[in-house]
């Protein structure tokens, strides 16, 4: 028997095989191989014992056992297929007969270990005596969306020498992967965000002369209330674009005192009204932040609290473009630092707008709030409010009061150029002068060096050369010209026009001054002067642009304006410092001076102790309206201070307000001003060197000039002659002769076209200042 | 077990909101609207959340519950919004919930801001606690 694909050591059927129309082959199949059985013993019949090796695709397999009818061929590792096979793999047989023998069965779902067998007849028509049988093996796997396909042939060679091929394709097994996923899920809950209202009556805070407030401060530290527990004063102060700060003084419980267990502990205070019956009328919360240091008092046995509203860490941890909404300023990388945390962007941030920035009493992010006083006041301090002689007001100093910001800002950058020199060289005369003299005419590479020499670029270069030989007639005489260069090239010109280039740098800076006024200041007090300056580059090599040889390939450049062959670019539009972000720089720059000049302003502070107003806040316009003093602006800052010993409760309010004299002026939108030309100081002019020819070997003339059609030259190797130098041919014997040399002078770029260009701008930028209501009464 | 994700006060979810979201007004209106910014996220590493229904495909969505309606704080009090700025636009009460997206992953940086507009309309003095913004369910799982 052989097996297609498979060899085996012959093993050969021991009789002939009969025709036998009751012969059936059978498959079996189980877990580790399969088994050719024919059914009913009589044909084929195998030798027994007649093990072989089988080997398939080169691999050899088991061991083969042939017994009988039955050849065995256990499950080897090339059969993989089948021993992939598991416990609930379906399998399904199918059977097809070609030539001669039909096998009936198949097609029907089996499980390891059945058979598959058919009826084997002869080829009654060919009256051959081979036989085939095909058996076409479909294995379905569970996931399988193809068969696996085995072909098993078994061919009778007849009664003689009869042969059992069988052929076996496993085919590729093909399935649908499946990768399982396993999802951990960690938690499941639907988070809330509780929120208390509080809705307090700011009625219930004032109190009316004669009465006492009843009040009491509620402060719970980590989540316990201490109240009880607390001694002296509970002071909170809140400042303008600074961290709110509480400090209180705790009595602890005897026993071991562990401060540092505080440290970053949550605090809260809050201040409630109460009315005679004890019972909270109102409560407002004027800290909320984290305990900072905590200091033990061996002494009085007291822990002093300092704490902290976290200002400067809430915006370290704060994202900028958060930061950009709150503040609502400016900022850029050529101005500030681009290095520094988010608490220093912020600044920077606030440095550009006349706004200060801080949390709310209840620890919220929140809007910058303008330094300008609101129209109305959100609240009015009269004299029934304001405490006992506690009125005070401090104007700024003269000195302080910056009314002119003088902003000197320079930007550089580079100016590409190109300059362009056409030259050309003519033979001093026509074809018949050069026919009818012994002048020599310059060799094209004498003239190609020369024109390398210079050190320009060659832009193009063009020449005339020698006519073909031909009968020239000369004035009515012809005369022969034949032209020897035939085969050689045309190694001679009768002239030659060229362009050459030459790319250079020239550095640019335009010095803009902007003079950022608070006019109505300067004309009440004069200019109290601050200036600063930034410096802003824009960052290009120009060596790759001088060193580039590929001059003509220069798009983008503009001619310079009065010449005709001198262009330029100027590189402003670098990624680093481009025009566009030197204009932002600018505008930053602008608002710093005009944040100074009204930040400068507003230094004078009205200040009264009034009872206690914990609903006040830095965002709160007061009107103080006393008889000495009459005042409005903007709560530039607030100290709570509660004692609980003396049971008193002060509240002192710092308002700030801006002063300006003068007329108000309408204020110059913050924008860069035009920047300065600097254009049209750049030099141009046509410029175009003259060549001409001189010729030395004449004896004729000192200094010799054998042609009159074109200006003689002194015979001088050392004085430098643009043009052609050649000598006469034949020569005049004693007569001096010339190194023969074409040059061509571009000459140098000037130092006024390399040289700083330099463009000045001045420009006034008017800031108005809030003139807030200040009356001092004497 | 509960996850990780959390409401916190700042972007660097270092300090977790605790307790109620306190707001307060005085009783005549005179404080006007107080916004607020809390960040949701996680500080776990490699996790996400996605709404239980349907993870992935399903939206996770604030909305603002109100345990007495018709009584008291209304919802209408409240807005929502992921910009400040969209705030001023934002429609009272937040009718359909804040969506916040599908997945939102852990790690500082990830961190979903989201304002938070309070406005008393009531001048009812005392502390109300009937007001809330609750979250759908949500999974954390590995991302």
């Amino acid at each position: 028997m052989l097996l297609n694909g498979f060899t085996t050591n012959s093993v050969p059927l021991n009789a002939p095989l009969a025709v036998d129309p009751n012969l059936s082959v059978g498959f079996a199949v189980n877990d580790h191989g399969f088994n050719l059985t024919t059914l009913n013993g009589d044909a084929p019949a195998f030798a027994a014992g007649g093990a072989g090796t089988f080997t398939f695709n080169g691999r050899t397999l088991n061991t083969a056992s042939v017994n009988g009818s039955t050849i065995t061929i256990p499950g080897g590792t090339s059969i993989t297929v089948l021993q992939n096979l598991g416990p609930g793999d379906l399998l399904y047989f199918d059977a097809l007969l070609q030539a001669l023998v039909e096998i009936d069965a198949v097609a029907t779902q089996a499980a390891p270990g059945d058979l598959i067998y058919g009826d084997v007849e002869p080829d009654v028509a060919g009256g051959a005596t081979n036989y085939l049988i095909q058996i076409e093996i479909n294995v379905f796997g569970a996931n399988s969306a193809k068969p696996l396909v085995w072909i098993n042939q078994i061919i009778f060679d007849g009664p003689e020498a009869p042969v059992v091929p069988v052929e076996i394709e496993v085919a590729p097994p093909q399935d649908a992967p499946v990768i399982p996923v396993e999802v951990v899920v960690f938690g499941e809950g639907a988070p809330v965000i509780p929120i208390a209202i509080n809705v307090f009556d700011e009625a219930a805070l004032v109190v009316a002369p004669g009465e006492t407030l009843r009040w009491q401060a509620v402060v719970i530290l980590d989540g316990v209330d201490i109240s009880t527990t607390l001694v002296g004063d509970i002071k909170v102060e809140a400042e303008e674009s600074t961290a709110r700060i509480a400090d209180f003084v705790l009595l602890p419980a005897v026993g071991v005192v562990d401060v540092t267990d505080w440290v970053g502990a949550p605090v809260t205070i809050d201040f409630q009204t109460l009315d005679s019956a004890g019972l909270i009328t109102s409560s407002v919360r004027i800290f909320t932040g984290v305990v900072d240091v905590p200091k033990y008092d061996p002494v009085s046995r007291t822990t002093e609290f300092r704490c902290t509203d976290n200002l400067q860490q809430r915006m370290e941890q704060t994202p900028r473009d958060t930061i950009d909404t709150l503040v609502g300023g400016r900022w850029s990388d050529l101005i500030f630092d681009t290095e520094e945390d988010n608490w220093t962007y912020t600044q920077d941030q606030l440095s550009t707008v006349s706004s200060a920035f801080e949390l709310s009493p209840l620890g919220a992010l929140r809007g910058a709030t303008p330094w300008a006083a609101k129209g109305s006041p959100d609240y009015t301090f009269d004299e029934d409010n304001v405490l006992d002689e506690s009125i005070d007001a401090e104007l700024e100093s003269f000195r302080n009061i910056v009314n002119l910001y003088k902003l000197n800002f320079d930007y550089s950058f580079e100016r590409l150029r190109r300059r362009d020199v056409a030259f050309g060289w003519n033979f001093p005369g026509d074809f018949c002068n050069f026919l009818e003299s012994r002048m020599k005419l310059p060799k094209k590479q004498s003239i190609t060096s020369a024109a390398e020499g210079t050190g320009w670029a060659i832009e193009s270069l063009f020449f005339e050369d020698l006519p073909p030989s031909a009968l020239v007639n000369c004035g009515g005489v012809d005369r022969i010209w034949v032209n020897t260069e035939n085969g050689f090239g045309p190694l001679f010109c009768l002239s030659a026009q060229g362009r050459l280039a030459k790319r250079f740098g020239q550095a640019v800076r335009e010095d803009y001054t902007l003079n950022i006024r608070g006019s109505a200041s300067v004309d009440d007090f004069g200019a109290v002067t601050e200036e600063n300056r930034f410096s802003v580059r824009s960052e290009y090599d120009t060596g790759s642009w001088e060193d580039s040889v590929n001059v003509p390939d220069t798009p983008g450049l503009a001619p310079v304006a009065g010449g005709t062959d001198d262009f330029f670019e100027d590189r402003d539009n670098e990624a680093v410092a481009g025009r566009g972000d030197m204009e932002t720089a600018m505008e930053v720059a602008i608002d710093v001076g005009k944040t100074a000049i009204r930040g400068a302003h507003r230094q004078n502070t009205v200040s009264v102790n009034l009872s206690m107003q914990p609903q006040l806040d830095l965002i709160h316009t007061v009107k103080i309206d006393t008889v000495p003093v009459q005042a409005q602006g903007k709560v530039r800052q607030l100290t709570w201070t509660m004692n609980i010993d003396a049971g008193t409760a002060v509240t002192v309010c710092e308002v700030a307000i801006s002063k300006a004299g003068g007329t108000p002026v309408v204020e110059t939108p913050t924008a860069p001003p035009t920047k300065p030309d600097t254009v049209s100081q750049m030099t141009a002019a046509l410029r175009r060197p003259v060549l001409s020819t001189r010729y030395g070997g004449d004896s004729g003339n000192a200094p010799p000039g054998e042609f009159t059609l074109g200006q003689s030259q002194p015979i001088d190797p050392e004085v430098s002659f643009p043009g052609w130098t050649g000598n006469l041919d034949p020569f005049d014997g004693g007569a001096l002769l010339y190194d023969e040399t074409f040059d061509i002078d571009t000459a140098d770029v000037d130092a006024v076209d390399r040289d700083e260009i330099i463009g000045d701008s001045e420009t006034d930028v008017l800031v108005n200042i809030p003139n807030e209501l200040l009356i001092l009464t004497a | 077990m509960a996850i990780s994700f959390a409401f916190f006060n700042d972007a660097g979810l270092t300090n977790p909101l605790v307790g109620n979201l306190q707001i307060q007004q005085a009783s005549d209106g005179s404080t006007g609207p107080v916004d607020v910014n809390l960040f949701f996220g996680s500080n776990a590493v490699g996790r996400k959340v996605q709404a239980a229904s349907d993870p992935g495909i399903d939206s996770i969505i604030l909305n603002i519950e109100d345990a007495a309606p018709g009584s008291g704080h209304e919802d209408t009090e409240i807005k929502l919004a992921l910009t400040q700025i969209g705030l001023d636009s934002a429609t009272p009460g937040a009718p359909g919930g804040q969506t916040l997206g599908t997945v939102l992953l852990s790690e500082v940086g990830n961190a979903t801001s989201i304002w938070i507009r309070i406005e008393d309309a009531t001048g009812v003095i005392g502390t109300s606690l009937e007001l809330s913004i609750q979250m759908n369910n949500v999974i954390e799982v590995d991302v």
